[in-house]
């Protein structure tokens, strides 16, 4: 027994010490890059950070969303109008369109009440498809496929930071914010009882967990994270339209396959997902536009088959190893 | 169990110092500025460059440009729906190879970069980002997609770099305020126009409109109804389709109903077609009047027999299908170079001669500029006066201090489906014109 505990701990260490190295790269990565690099970089986060939504939705209950394009999208042109029309600071405008996601969330997770599996996915697959056209049916405020110009993040006259740090520096505080808070909701009495709901919701029914509430509160949460990636995309980038790929159903499979092929640590996992689907289509489709997808495609599934559980599942140390047959409780290296 | 719950407790608790230290270190050192006006931090480093670069946020004057080459960047449609729009780049590499092989611009050669953006405008921003600030180019030239171009403004006219001869011919890109971006295509308005101005002619008492239900579709309704109104003619029925929709049928169907004298089709893509196989299919015969952009060689091989007969479109180029132009000059060069070039693409297809003739007009534009840098160049495109031949006699690619939107007179012409031609006709009078000659039809209210 002591054995095991060692081993659990030492591994835990070692995650401890993963994030911990992953946190101070981020925090680096603006002062030692050129700009273009550093707002190539945001841009990796913003869709982290639409992933970490996601990946609290069919991470913690297995539910699978096809609609978070949506879901970004309504978080982009909260945020987008309020700053355009209103006068309000940024960041308030941004916790404005964390809600507006979150209520639209809640709305939309109601049937997840009774429906699920495959079924919900084709309810939220209607939501996505719908967001474009609704966008261009108001297109007097959104501006529609000609799309909306955004006033973005820059720094006053005079602050040590560019335009380009600072708008990489605000997306990360969100992510960081955000995956701490995820990672605290995973260790919580919360976090278990939706991890038993998406094992075997009769079980965890039977234990006392509040399935109802749970479940419309997850994806409350889930659009609310994604609506708040929609917003930073926006005062980042400076322009959103009904042609955005992000915002159609083209978005929504970005997420998924980035949440896949990133796996399910909570911060590793969307960094490392959003980075392949943000920066591999583009380096291939600068050799070869015409077979980049399909190059795209055969590196996704080698990756999938080398990793079945995603990137983050990852254990190189394991590699190096025997069979567990041979051994049965190896510590681990550093 | 203790030393379990004990490790797993004292691991929360030193994570979250970490976590919650970092999170305020970087809100800490982004929070401050979270919404700061307009900077204008570094302005012009060369105090030699007059009132264009004033505003300039950061301005390299000769990023991209080398004693012997210029690099040119674009991001365009390689995939996606607008796929065909793409093959410019084609027109676009053969004309900037024949040029570089005669020696390129004063000894430089051009480097044409091109970045696919399947139509989208966050990957257009992406590409632009990487184009000017990875690799430096000098200009962007021929962006296509009016939602592109719009994506991708703000950087461009912040850092003072050129957006030259863009494809998109909405009115928004050809206000003053643009100093940067330089349109290629006659406004959607000046289109408008002229075709409200040939129904008038034609003697149509009502007029109803389909149009895509976007930017694109109002530009042209808006020009037309206001030409129409003053002409005291009748606008009876106005529907609208939304893009990328499969049927549209049943506004069809509306319009049938309604039996004006003329329609207006302000559409794109697939659906010019599917609106005038079913107007056909209906019965009713208006007099049809098209956009440019449903005139090209794939979609017209989409129409039944009969459908769209009589249609009234403009043109601003030599059309390369149209059996008028089979010996002209210009266009034997053109397809020489494509052989020669990019023997990949098709020379017929209308997009590809655009390619050519931006190609052209860049090359006029770079050869006339003062100063081989960014607002030199600029400058040239600002006051460009060039007759390309490639151009239908008479129409001139002019830009001046008053003039934003470089065409302004375009020629109409009448599709004739038994023989799948177009006739070039009198914009005054509707009647075709003797084979051979040219009649350019001119907007009053353009866009500067």
């Amino acid at each position: 027994m002591p054995e095991l505990i060692k081993s659990a701990k030492s591994r835990r260490n070692l995650t401890w010490a993963g994030n911990a190295a992953i946190v101070v790269l981020l925090i680096l990565i603006p002062f030692f890059f050129e700009p273009f690099r550093v707002s190539q970089f945001a841009q990796i986060l913003v869709i982290a950070l639409a992933v970490m939504g996601l990946n609290l939705l069919t991470g913690f209950t297995g539910q699978v969303s096809v609609g978070h394009s949506a879901f970004f999208g309504f978080g982009a042109y909260t945020v987008g109008l309020l700053q355009e029309r209103t006068a309000l600071p940024t960041g308030l405008n941004l916790l404005i369109g964390l809600a507006v996601g979150g209520i639209t969330g809640a709305i939309i997770g109601l049937p997840s009440l009774r429906i699920k599996g495959t079924h919900l996915a084709i309810i939220t697959l209607v939501l996505a498809a719908a967001f474009p056209s609704l966008i261009s049916m108001l297109s007097e405020y959104t501006g529609g496929t000609q799309g909306l110009r955004v006033e973005r993040i820059t720094p006053d006259p005079g602050f040590p930071l560019a335009a380009d740090q600072a708008r990489y520096l605000a997306v990360l505080a969100a992510v960081l914010i955000i995956a701490a808070c995820v990672f605290f909701l995973d260790r919580s009495r919360t976090g278990r009882a939706l991890r038993a709901l998406g094992d075997n919701e009769t079980a965890a029914v039977t234990f006392g967990v509040r399935s109802s509430r749970l479940r419309v509160g997850v994806f409350a949460a889930s659009a609310a994270i994604t609506a708040l990636a929609g917003g930073l995309f926006v005062v980042t980038t400076g322009f959103i339209s009904s042609g955005t790929s992000l915002v159609t159903i083209v978005g929504s499979v970005e997420f998924l396959t980035a949440l896949v092929i990133g796996g399910r640590a909570i911060l590793a996992g969307p960094l490392l997902g959003a980075a392949i689907v943000e920066l591999l289509p583009n380096q291939v489709s600068q050799t070869s536009p015409e077979l980049a997808h399909l190059v795209y495609g055969a590196i996704l599934i080698f990756i999938l088959l080398v990793a079945p559980n995603g990137i983050s599942g990852l254990h190189p140390s394991r590699w190096f190893r025997r069979p567990n047959t041979e051994k049965p409780s190896p510590a681990p290296s550093a | 169990m203790n030393t379990q719950s004990r490790t797993s407790s004292r691991r929360i608790r030193r994570t979250t110092t970490l976590v919650a230290g970092l999170a305020g270190l970087a809100l800490v050192a982004s929070g401050c500025s979270m919404r700061g006006g307009s900077s204008d931090t570094t302005a012009s480093t060369d105090s030699a460059v007059g009132d264009a670069t004033a505003d300039c946020v950061t301005y390299d004057p000769t990023a991209g440009v080398t004693d012997d080459s210029i690099k040119i960047g674009t991001t365009l449609s390689v995939t996606g729906s607008l796929a065909t729009a793409g093959t410019i780049r084609y027109g676009m590499q053969a004309y900037i190879d024949s040029v570089n092989d005669e020696g390129g611009i004063d000894g430089r050669k051009i480097d044409l970069v091109v970045r696919d953006d399947g139509y989208d405008p966050t990957k257009a921003a992406t590409n632009v980002n990487e184009l000017v600030n990875n690799e430096k180019v000098f200009a962007l030239f021929g962006q296509l997609g009016t939602a592109n171009i719009l994506a991708v403004q703000p950087d461009l006219e912040e850092n003072c770099v050129p957006n030259l001869l863009v494809q998109s011919g909405a009115p928004v890109l050809v206000e003053p305020d643009n100093y940067w971006t330089l349109s290629q295509y006659p406004s959607y308005a000046l289109e408008g126009e002229v075709l409200a101005k040939t129904a008038i002619a034609q003697g149509a008492k009502t007029v109803s409109i389909i149009s895509q239900n976007d930017d694109f579709g109002k530009a042209y309704t808006g020009a037309l109804i206001k030409t129409l109104e003053d002409a005291g003619v009748e606008v009876t029925k106005q529907t609208t389709y939304e893009a990328g929709s499969p049927s549209v049928d049943s506004q069809v169907t509306q319009l049938a109903d309604d039996g004006a004298d003329a329609v207006l089709v302000a559409a794109l893509g697939t659906a010019c077609p599917q609106i005038l196989n079913g107007i056909h299919a209906s019965g009713w015969e208006p007099q049809i009047l098209t956009t440019a952009l449903c005139t090209s060689k794939g979609l017209l091989s989409l129409l039944d027999p009969g459908a769209g007969d009589g249609g009234i479109s403009s043109a601003f180029y030599k059309s390369p299908s149209d059996p008028r132009w089979a010996d002209d000059e210009a266009l034997a060069t053109y397809r020489a170079a494509l052989t020669k070039y990019a023997p990949e693409a098709d020379p017929n297809e209308d997009y590809v001669l655009d390619g050519w003739l931006e190609g052209q007009l860049l090359v006029d534009i770079l050869k006339s500029a003062k100063t081989m840098d960014r607002a030199g160049v600029m400058e040239s495109a600002r006051n460009a006066n060039i007759s390309a031949d490639t151009l239908l006699p008479g129409i001139e690619f002019q830009t001046g201090p008053d003039k934003y939107e470089p065409l302004t007179s375009v020629q109409l012409r009448r599709f004739d489906a038994a023989t799948k031609t177009f006739v070039f006709v009198d914009p005054e009078t509707g009647e075709d014109l003797p084979a051979g000659e040219v009649k350019l039809a001119t907007g009053s209210a353009t866009g500067s």
